[in-house]
């Protein structure tokens, strides 16, 4: 369920309950005339996620030996 | 006033069937076959979608069916005030057209350069399907019934002008699709771009914009 309050007034848009949107954003934007535009967009790895975990990991670098860890 | 057409009707003068002054409806089974346009007259007439399992043609004109799909190119169709779509029965249609209301139990599939556009959607026993394919636009100025607005392929448009009422439930939307909320009444803020982010399920997020 997608529910969107403006106004004092609120609506809900049903999506799919099986369809997965982990991490996805819906935006919203003007159309053309006076409307809203919904869209989706797919979520943004967060930066530095080396691991692929979804979340920001550190680099360590010995300046020595040249190594690096996670 | 009822037709129906299971074989072929030819307008010798350019218009296959005219239901005159009269609220009439015509009925298209599958394989039926038009030549002309079809005219639902100054009434409130019905363009009806039936299911059969009669075996198909081809043909250029007003509309032609195959098994339980009826093709209707929508140029050829005007003034009629309702569309209604029997059980199992499924619109491929080619064109843009406007009907006042909708009444569908079956499927409807909107193609590329197609656009459809409904005051309402009525319920029904049934919950219809409408599939929406890339560059295909659906238009729902009114309310809406139960019913099921899938995005076969990305890239389809569908236009919500009164959205608190519309009791679809959409499927398949995914990047690329596009719901446009008609009104005016809902607006983004002008001092930076909305978003929302889809709740899991049994968890609503609510957008003040």
């Amino acid at each position: 369920m997608l529910q969107v309050s403006e106004n004092g007034g609120t609506f809900n848009l049903t999506l799919d309950p099986n369809q997965s949107f982990a991490g996805d954003v819906f935006q919203l934007g003007t159309d053309t005339g006076s409307g809203t535009l919904i869209t989706e967009i797919t979520g943004q790895r967060a930066p530095s996620d080396f691991t692929g975990t979804g979340k920001s990991d550190i680099l360590w670098r010995n300046a020595s030996t040249g190594g690096a860890w996670i | 006033m009822t037709v129906t057409n299971s074989g072929t009707i030819t307008g010798t003068a350019g218009t296959a069937v005219a239901l005159g002054g009269l609220t009439g409806r015509l009925i298209v089974d599958p394989g039926a076959v038009f030549t002309g346009i079809l005219d639902g007259g100054h009434g409130s007439s019905v363009l009806e979608i039936a299911a059969s399992s009669g075996s198909g043609s081809s043909a250029s004109g007003g509309g032609f069916g195959a098994n339980s799909v009826v093709y209707v190119g929508l140029s050829s169709v005007k003034n009629f005030s309702a569309l209604q779509i029997d059980p199992t029965a499924t619109l491929d249609l080619a064109g843009v057209v406007s009907f006042d209301t909708l009444i569908n139990q079956g499927a409807i599939n909107i193609a590329s350069g197609d656009s459809l556009a409904f005051g309402t959607v009525a319920s029904a026993a049934n919950t219809g399907t409408i599939n929406l394919f890339a560059g295909g636009t659906i238009t729902f100025s009114g309310s809406v019934a139960s019913q099921t607005l899938d995005f076969k392929t990305v890239g389809g448009r569908a236009v919500l002008d009164d959205p608190a009422t519309f009791h679809g439930t959409i499927t398949g939307f995914a990047p690329g699709d596009t719901v446009d909320l008609g009104d005016d009444r809902l607006q983004p803020r002008r001092d930076g771009p909305a978003e929302g982010r889809q709740c899991a399920a049994g968890e609503r997020e609510r957008r003040h914009i």
